[in-house]
């Protein structure tokens, strides 16, 4: 891998189910020491885009490579360095610790401790067998595992789903502790309020392909969160409430404000070709 | 566009498929010994039987019935040990594995044809060699193992019953001493055949996601049918060649037969590489 380049890099990509296209022309790259947050509404391609980026499916056309390598040629070094939590998993009929000491073998980078650490922070009993623990319980014990890896690319795929209220504040710490300089971590996730404060950049995709990408800072200074008494006919998106509208309007003074994820992704939604061009500068 | 270089490393290393093939051993250890286990019961059960029907059991009878259980346990094996390997929900775990192809499917040819075949036929073994030990009247005696790494005993067994051999003049004779000189180094011993057919197990074990034992029946069922077919067809044109040419000299004959035996042990060696080869590609070409 050259220096300077991107962790992940998708070029032109084309994929889809049969005669269900899912990406035309579809090209971002995911730069190493971020969490990207992937957002999308239900069937848009976030776990398809997940899945080619970690090789599990192959682009019809087009490019997407990790560290240098063509992900669809499933390049065990390439895989070393890349760990991929699917939303929906078949737990196997072991215990969790053995899970984690025959799955770990082939990962350089894997700590042993680390991993029994995560598993007592997130209350996880690893010598459980993995089948046997409820949903969330065998969620939690599967981030654990890859976080241990300290893999420079990890996917994630709702990780907050199935998982109780301080669990998902432990996910949030336990990630952000987790990020170094030389990882991308990126979180697919339509719950975005669990993931709000962590995410930074924001993907957010939509059937056409990718309607913007950008950090938390360029979306503040494109972009005004703000409540006012009167509806704005700037406002992208709002919403009204007891104090008057929420809106996110064009921030054409850079004024600060704190980027609301879900009113971000209802804006970029209802204007898709303006996000578009406003983020592709 | 990206120019990407593909190392031998990336394809083979030694160490990763010493660490692989660990790994793999260290998840379905388990299951390998359930599989062995239901072996020796059902052939613990057998010897219970024949105990009960009181008959002595010849040695070959023995390493007929052993040969089979172990020959069916060895085809199943695939498909309880690799079970979920190619599934999209199931498989995530093996597909993002970081070992390439060609270790992983090294990996199931060592757990599936070698070290499973193995471990099963030396349990077996081991066990009929007890069970001759039992003081019973009607218990089983001699020893068994030489019938499983090695085929003589079969081809003696069959020649035996082949009619031409009840004939006792030196011609046939003679000839029936060429072609079992001839058909005896070609066949195989039981613990290689278990392994040769069982790659044909792999390869639809890993083509089917779903009903893979199902599938598998009905894909035997289609080839067997065809299988028929041809035979008929094979056998109406040689019995007309024979009545168009009665006086066909029995040399000729025994060349044919020698032919054949040659022709279909060169099929049965090449199409264990065939089915590794294809379950390579499947392995390399499957989507999650």
């Amino acid at each position: 891998m050259e220096k300077n380049e991107p962790t992940v890099r998708i070029e032109n990509l084309r994929f889809s189910y049969r005669k269900h296209l899912v990406f035309e022309n579809l090209s971002m790259s995911l730069e190493a020491g971020r969490i990207y947050g992937l957002l999308g509404e239900n069937g848009v391609g976030k776990t398809t885009l997940l899945r080619i980026i970690s090789g599990l499916l192959r682009p019809k056309s087009g490019d997407c490579s990790v560290l240098g390598i063509r992900s669809s040629s499933r390049n065990p070094e390439m895989l070393k360095d890349l760990y991929f939590i699917p939303e929906i998993f078949i737990a196997p009929p072991i215990p969790v610790r053995r899970f984690a000491q025959s799955n770990s073998l082939l990962y350089p980078g894997y700590d042993n401790a680390m991993f029994e650490r995560l598993c007592r922070t997130f209350e996880v009993d690893a010598s459980s067998r993995f089948d046997r623990l409820s949903q969330g319980q065998q969620k939690k014990a599967l981030i654990s595992f890859a976080l241990a890896l300290n893999t420079r690319v990890l996917l994630m795929d709702e990780p907050s789903n199935g998982l109780d209220i301080p669990s998902k504040t432990t996910l949030r710490r336990v990630i952000s502790e987790c990020a170094t300089e030389d990882r991308v971590i990126v979180i697919s996730t339509h719950q975005v309020r669990d993931l709000e404060n962590l995410i930074d950049p924001i993907v957010i995709l939509d059937r056409e392909g990718m309607i913007l990408n950008a950090s938390v800072e360029d979306i503040s200074k494109k972009l005004l969160f703000t409540t006012a008494p009167t509806l704005s006919p700037e406002a992208y998106w709002s919403e009204s409430g007891l104090n008057g509208y929420y809106q996110v309007l064009p921030n054409r003074d850079e004024a600060d404000s704190r980027v609301n994820l879900e009113a971000l992704f209802n804006a970029a939604l209802k204007n898709k070709e303006t996000f578009k061009t406003l983020f592709s500068k | 566009m990206t120019k990407y270089v593909h190392t031998m490393n990336a394809t083979f290393n030694i160490r990763r498929q010493g660490l692989t093939i660990y790994k793999e051993l260290q998840e379905k250890y388990s299951i390998i010994l359930t599989s062995t286990c239901i072996i020796l019961m059902i052939y613990l059960a057998i010897w219970a039987l024949n105990l009960i029907d009181g008959e002595p059991v010849s040695t070959v009878a023995r390493a007929v019935t052993a040969a089979t259980i172990l020959s069916i346990i060895g085809c199943l094996a695939p498909f309880f040990l690799y079970k979920n390997e190619n599934r999209r929900m199931e498989g995530v775990f093996y597909a993002v594995s970081p070992s390439s192809t060609l270790e992983k499917c090294i990996s199931m040819l060592v757990i599936c044809s070698v070290i499973f075949p193995l471990l099963s036929t030396v349990l077996l073994m081991s066990l009929d060699s007890l069970l001759t030990l039992m003081p019973f009247e009607a218990s089983y005696s001699g020893s068994i193992w030489g019938c499983m790494f090695s085929s003589k005993v079969y081809m003696d067994t069959i020649m035996g019953f082949m009619p031409f051999s009840f004939n006792t003049d030196a011609m046939h004779i003679d000839l029936v001493n060429k072609m079992y000189d001839t058909v005896n180094p070609l066949s195989i011993p039981p613990i290689v055949g278990i392994a040769m057919t069982q790659s044909a197990f792999v390869l639809l074990n890993m083509l089917f996601r779903r009903h893979k034992i199902g599938y598998t029946l009905l894909t035997f069922l289609g080839i067997w049918v065809i299988g028929a077919v041809i035979s008929v067809i094979s056998a109406i044109c040689f019995f007309d060649s024979l009545q168009s040419n009665p006086d066909i000299a029995p040399e000729r004959m025994l060349q044919w037969m020698i032919t054949l035996s040659r022709a279909l042990s060169l099929i049965y060696c090449i199409l264990p590489i065939v089915f590794w080869a294809l379950t390579y590609f499947r392995i390399r070409r499957l989507q999650y």
